[in-house]
This record gives C-alpha cells, structure tokens and sequence, in this order.
C-alpha cells in the first residue's frame, strides 16, 4: 500500500467545512446582540487574529513526518502525553459541540414537533464510519462537500442578493470598538480548525504551511459574507432568531414559492457529517502518535456513546447546553492553538540550549 | 515385461510414472474408473512390437487432429527402432507432427494433461509419456457480446474458451511485451486462469499482488468471474466494484495499455481488469470513436442518468413527504390529487413499485423467451396501467419508477449497486427528507472515497487530482492531444 501524503488542499477543505458549519449553527439570542455591520466587520477582524494565532504554529507546520506530539515526545514522553490529553479533550469536545449544535438545530427547527435524537446519533454513527475509513477518506470527501458548500453559498447569496435592505446596514461606532473585537474574538475562539493542524501536519503533503493564510482568508470572508447578508436581509429580525442563518436561507426562494432552505440545511448537515469525521479521525492519531493506540474500533466506540451520552442528557436543557458549548472553546482554543504550541516550543528552545551547553562542555 | 504380467499396485516413488505401461495402465484406469468418456488404444510398434498405448478423454480432443498429426504418422513411420528409449525419442523427435507436444514425468501431470483434453501416449518400458495437444471440446464460437453493447467498433466478444480468447487480446497487441502468464485457480477443480499484462507498464508490485491473490483464491469450482472478483478485491465493505470486467477484447486491450492487469479466467467469457476506478463505469468505447465533445455529452448523460437511479424515488418520497414547498406550485397540485386516493403511504408506496419492478426485471432475465412477451404485457398493462387506474399506486410514482429504471438501463453493470442504494435512499428520504438523503450520500462518499484498490485511490483522477488523468475523464481530450499525453496507472 502506498504511504502518500494527503495533499494540503484537502485537509484545508475539510477545515473550511468544519469552520463554516460553526456559522451556519451560530445562535444569535444568547447575549450577543450586534448591531449593523458589527458582525461582518468582525468577522473580518477575525480573520487577521487569526492570522496572528498561526504565527505561534509556524514552527510546527513544515512538511514531515513528525507534527507536534512526535516532537514533544523526543523532549519528553510525559509532555507529549499530557499534551495528547489536552487534545483528546478538544477534538472530542469539537465533536461533542457540533453534535449538540446539530441536536439543538433538529429539535427547535427541523423535528420541532417529534423530538427525537435519532438523526443527530445516526451522524455520529456516520461520523465514526467515516473516522474509521480513515483520514484520507475523510479529506477526499472534504473537497466534494467543500465544492457543494461553496456552490451552495453562492447560490443563497444569489437568491437572497435581491433582498438586501439598506436601512439594514447600519454601522456606527457608538459603543466604540469593543463589539467588533468581541465578536472577532467569539468568532474566532469558536473553532478548533487551528489545533488541528500541527497534529495533521505528519499526514500532510507539501504546502500546508504555505496555503494555512489562504485558507483563512477564504473561510473567513465566507463567514463574514453570510454575517453581511444575515444582516443586510434580516436585520434585527434575524436577532430574534435561535438560528438566523437558517432563517436567512428560508428567505432564498427561486420564482416566487420554491424555496430552498431544506436543500440548504442537508447542506449544512453533510458539513456536520464531515467536521465530527475529521475530528475523530484527529482524535485516532492523537492516541496512535503518543500512546501508540492502533486499534480504531474501540476508542472510535467509546467516543461516540460519550458524546453521544453527552448530546442526550444536555437536550433537555437547551439553554445549558449553548451557553455550555459556547463559553469553553475559546478557554480550548487559547490553550490548543497558542498555549501548546508556544509550550512546546519553549522546551525545544530549553533543550537545545541544554544540548549546546553540554557539548560546550565537553573536551 | 510383457504385455499381461500381473501388476497389483500403480506405480511408487513420489507419483512418478512407471516404466511399465501396464501399471501406468492400471492406474490411469484407477483414476478414471467408471468415466464413460475415459478412453485407450493399444498398439505395438517396430518390428520388435514393443507395447504402447494412448490415453485421451473422448469429447474431449479432436479426432481429425489426432489422426493426422499423430497417430496416422506414428502407425505409418517405417523403420522404428526395437529399442524402448530410441523408440520414444524416434517418435518424439522425427515422427510426430504434432506442434503441442512435450514430456510427462509423474501421474498427476498425467492426470492433468487428460483433463486438459490432450493425447497421452505410453510407451512399454519408458518412465516418461508424450503428450500430445490435441484440444477439440465443444466450445462456444466467437460471436458479439452479450453486454457492453457499443455502437461502433468491433463486433467481437470474448468467449468461454481460455485460449479462444488469448488469442483475441494476442491478435489486437502485438507486441513481445503483451504477457500471458497461466495460474490455476481453485482449490479443487483447477481452473485455468491467465494473468495478463504489458511489461514495462504495468507495476511490478500490482502483477504480483495479484498472482499472490488469485493464489489464495479457496473455493472448489470457478463457476464464474464473480467467484474471483472478490478475492481480487480485497477485504472491505465495498458498495461499488473495485475490479473492472468486459466482454469485449478492445477494451480489454485498451486497458493493459495503460497499464493494468487483466485476468480471464477459463469458463467465463468477461475478463477482469483491476485497479478500477470510479469514473471507468461511466465510459464506454463509444465514446473514443465519437468527437470529444459528444463523448463529454454521454458521459455527462450516464452520470446524470446514474445519479436519477439512486435518488430520484428518495428525493420525491422526501419532497412529498417532507419538503413541498420545494416542489412548484403547478406541479405539486397535481401530485397531491394523484395520491390523496391512494391507499399507501408515498414511501410505502415507493418501495412496493420499486420492488415489484425488480420482481418483473428478474423475472425478464430468468424466464424462457417463449413466454418473455406474456410477461412485459403483464408488467406493462397490468402492474403499471390497471395498478394507477385502480387507485392502487399514484401516476406520478409510476413515472418516477419507469424513469428510474431506465436511467439504470443506461449503466447496467452498475444495476446491483444502484438497486440497493436506491433502495436506501427511499428509506432515507421518507425517514428523514432531504436530511437523510443527504447524510446517507455523505456515507456513500466516505465509502467512495476510502477505497484504494491495489494502492491506487478508487477516486482517480479527480481525488487526488492527477492532471495526466484529466485527459480522459469527464472529458475525453482529441486523439491527436491524448497520444502526446502518456497516463499510466501508478501506485
């Protein structure tokens, strides 16, 4: 069998589609109440905190065999083990946090009517399925979903392009600048795309460091584009909204009654299919990288009955749930995306300090 | 030794065959006892009437062959040595006119030669036998293809006979480099089987991975291709084929030239191509003697054809059930009127018309052709026209089902796949609209995407992109550029 690399293109798609679903599931009504363009703007301002976070993850972004777990266990298997620990934490609870989005999504919107869990289990069946296939599976689909997503973007912003109200885009800088940078800092504290990748790093070809900027880039003026039309469309109806996202696409209609939300959220849904694969398939080598875990069958197993235990006794408060699975990704983030990375480097920086001192030692 | 000293036990040491001709006699006899086709002449020769004897399996050679080639010139040489062993390099050497002959050593190669349809000739104290070719079986002739029907291009087919159809592939590449190695396959009845290739293109590393697995191939009879395919395969829950197989030899030989392996096997008249990819079931020869741009058309065609037979029915069970606001305001008062009367649930309704469907679908492949014609009008007139007049199933689903069945029709070898995933996808979208339709396709792509037959992704060459593919993808580039442009199957 062949040991390619998986191109760089395909673990970004996978990326992109596991960053936009956390627009598509944004709940407006929990304190977070922007006005005008606030949300697109920050969005925007995201998007350049974002490129100052991936300068921490330079270091671990060149193309090789090792990534981040493999270079702390030459430090110290205890550092790369507490390490792996933290990100078993993060992509499991990436997981959890979609999959509980999903749960709320259904039960409000989709099936408000005969709630039941199934449709959200039967993702995280699917998910572990498409983890178990690997993770290069997992990317060559990233990149059909990516082209579905992307051409199904255009298309809503197409439809709804015509129902762009001025007097929707109001922009004003009363409050000064701190809403911008607190939805910058929620938009970007919600993902855990950028811890992602100095663990794939070692499955990558090459590029990846290189195409790391692009792919913010496009993602985040995707995010802030659905930000503007949410806005520019529905105004501060669509704050009254648990999911305006969803709401802006009920507006996407061709003609005067066909209308394409449903088509829309199957969309959004594959995307859910495809976050929580990528992320158990993170998950699997994290444990292969440090703790030499080779079989998939079972920590595959015990992911999907936690999170899915989790999603089932969350969905009867759904207000515990989203203030939940909003108010611990940025803590995760600050720690996965900067925290390790800056750590990791330290003790690299220690040692070889260490390593020149002894041998300066030496006769 | 005699012709009628007594021997009591066949020959020892290791199945070697004996100097006796009446033990190596006796034990072919032992072999064959009972066979009805099982035959001897025993004949002396030279002046010292040395005793010899031919063995052969009636029906199984062609007389006219063995008569002129072998045994009219043997009966009819002068001047046989008296001597055993220059009595058989006589004959081996400058009697016979056989062209297929060799030199047996052991009772199991003898055992084989018989069943292979050749002559045996013993002679009278010589531990060693002449085999003679002389195959003349019954055999099926060369005719048109039964599937993989094309519009233009050669009119022949591949047949049942192994070496019938070495020959086609040897007739269309002829080149020293076109191999065709011989293996057995099976572990009781010995099929023949040739492992086909062009050195030089075909990966080293791809050839013997499939020797290696048509040797672990334990099943007792090769009754068809589809006995070997899955051992070519491999291990993995697969929804589509991952090994290619044709009846047609152009197409055959297209594919060695860019370097896979085939594999015919002896009884079957498809031979089989790996690695396959996914884009190959929706190609045919048609469209490399079309203008590219028609070729773009049919292929365009086939997908999209390949596309309605797997979600149509579910996407209309979901839009009824489901989703109507996606459905146009014209068209959905129409569908509503057509079901409202009907007793059955749309999904319900769905999996009753698509079973029934393949009900009269395999009945059209099994029955005889004398009463082929009662059964369409059965299925035409009474299942479609009287069940909609009836009230039984909606207007609507019956157009929904024959276009879904003739959308199969268009890509027919991928009929079991599409079958079943239809039948899904109804499941699907009447279980949870266009959200389980969705979901499941995401599934499928997941299964798609992870295949890797013999190393290389089953996605080629669009996942990964590999631009030497893209030459003959979705769009079949002009000859004129395509021969510049060299796409090798790698690993």
């Amino acid at each position: 069998m062949p040991t390619e690399k998986i191109p760089a293109g395909e673990i970004l798609a996978a990326l992109f589609v596991s960053r936009l679903l956390l627009s598509f599931t944004y709940i407006s009504v929990y304190g977070r109440k922007t006005d005008g363009g606030e949300a697109a703007v920050g969005a925007l301002l995201a998007l350049l905190f974002a490129l100052a976070c991936l300068l921490p993850l330079r270091p671990f972004l060149r193309t090789g065999d090792d990534n981040i777990l493999i270079r702390a266990k030459r430090i110290s298997p205890l550092l790369s083990g507490g390490i792996a620990a933290v990100y078993v934490f993060v992509f499991l609870f990436a997981v959890f946090a979609a999959a509980m989005r999903i749960e709320i999504f259904t039960g409000t919107v989709l099936f408000s009517d005969n709630r039941n869990h199934w449709l959200t289990m039967m993702m995280l069946l699917g998910a572990s399925y498409g983890a178990y296939q690997g993770l290069r599976a997992v990317s060559r689909a990233a990149i059909v979903t990516a082209a579905l997503t992307a051409s199904g973007l255009i298309l809503l912003f197409f439809t709804v392009g015509g129902k762009i109200r001025p007097e929707n885009l109001s922009f004003s800088l009363r409050d000064g600048i701190s809403p911008f940078l607190n939805k910058a800092f929620l938009s970007l504290g919600g993902t855990a795309e950028l811890a992602t990748l100095p663990v794939v790093v070692s499955r990558c070809g090459v590029g990846l460091k290189k195409r790391a900027p692009l792919w913010l880039l496009i993602t985040f003026i995707c995010v802030s584009g659905l930000a503007f039309f949410d806005k520019a469309v529905l105004g501060s109806f669509g704050e009254t909204e648990l999911f305006p996202i969803y709401a802006l696409t009920t507006q996407a209609k061709i003609g005067e009654d066909l209308r394409l939300d449903a088509m829309f959220t199957a969309i959004w849904l594959l995307c859910a299919l495809i976050k929580m694969c990528l992320y158990l398939c993170v998950f699997l080598q994290v444990l292969r990288d440090s703790y030499g875990v080779r079989n998939k069958a079972v920590p595959l197993s015990a992911a999907g009955i936690l999170c899915g235990g989790a999603v089932i006794a969350l969905s009867f408060d759904v207000n515990s749930a989203e203030i939940f699975t909003s108010a611990v990704p940025p803590t995760l983030f600050a720690v996965s995306a900067a925290g390790i990375p800056l750590l990791v480097s330290a003790a690299e920086y220690v040692q070889r300090k260490r390593t020149v001192i002894r041998k300066g030692e030496l006769p | 030794m005699g012709l009628l000293e007594p021997v009591t036990a066949p020959p020892e040491n290791n199945n070697r065959l004996s100097a006796s001709l009446t033990e190596n006699a006796v034990a072919l006899g032992a072999l064959f006892s009972g066979c009805f086709d099982y035959k001897t002449r025993r004949t002396e020769l030279s002046s010292a009437r040395i005793p010899a004897q031919f063995f052969f399996l009636d029906g199984m050679c062609d007389n006219k062959e063995i008569f002129l080639s072998i045994t009219e010139p043997i009966f009819s040489a002068r001047s046989l040595p008296e001597e055993t062993e220059e009595l058989f390099a006589t004959i081996r050497d400058n009697v016979s006119v056989s062209v297929q002959q060799s030199e047996l050593f052991t009772l199991d190669e003898a055992r084989d030669a018989l069943l292979a349809g050749n002559l045996l000739f013993f002679i009278d104290g010589n531990s060693e036998a002449l085999c003679f070719g002389a195959q003349g079986y019954a055999k099926k002739a060369i005719g048109e293809p039964q599937t993989d029907m094309q519009e233009q291009g050669s009119r022949e087919g591949f047949s049942d006979s192994i070496k019938d159809n070495a020959s086609l592939v040897r007739r269309r590449l002829k080149t020293a480099e076109l191999r065709l190695e011989r293996v057995t396959v099976g572990t009781g009845f010995k099929t023949d089987a040739l492992v086909c290739y062009i050195r030089g293109r075909a990966d080293a590393r791809m050839i013997g991975d499939v020797k290696e697995r048509l040797e672990k191939i334990r099943i007792d009879y090769i009754s068809g291709e589809g006995c070997v395919e899955p051992f070519l395969a491999g291990k993995g829950l697969r929804v589509f084929r991952t090994v290619g197989f044709t009846e047609r030899p152009d197409v055959f030989c297209a594919k060695l030239t860019e370097g896979k392996v085939g594999v015919i096997v002896d009884g079957t008249p498809h031979a089989l191509t790996v690695p396959f990819t996914f884009i190959e079931n929706f190609t045919a020869l048609d469209d490399y003697q079309k203008r590219p741009f028609y070729a773009l058309f049919l292929r365009c065609i086939r997908i999209l054809s390949f596309l309605c037979g797997i979600f149509l029915p579910g996407a209309y069970v979901a839009a009824a059930m489901y989703h109507p606001e996606m459905i146009p305001a014209g068209m959905l008062y129409n569908i509503v009127s057509s079901v409202v009367g009907t007793p059955f649930p749309v999904m319900a309704e769905a999996l009753l018309v698509h079973i029934v469907y393949e009900i009269v679908r395999e009945a059209g492949l099994r029955m005889p052709r004398a009463v082929g014609q009662a059964v369409s009008i059965v299925g035409a007139l009474i299942i479609g026209d009287a069940a909609v007049t009836a009230g039984l199933i909606s207007a609507p689903m019956l157009i929904i089902m024959a276009l879904t069945a003739i959308t199969s029709a268009v890509i027919s070898e991928m009929h079991d796949p599409v079958c079943v995933l239809r039948l899904a996808f109804i499941l699907a979208g009447g279980t949870a609209g266009f959200y389980g339709l969705f979901l499941g396709a995401g599934v499928l792509l997941l299964n798609v995407c992870a295949q890797e037959p013999f190393g290389v992704p089953f996605t080629l060459p669009l996942l990964p992109l590999r631009k030497d593919g893209l030459r003959d993808s979705l769009v079949r580039r002009d000859w004129r550029r395509m021969g510049r442009m060299r796409f090798r199957v790698k690993f």
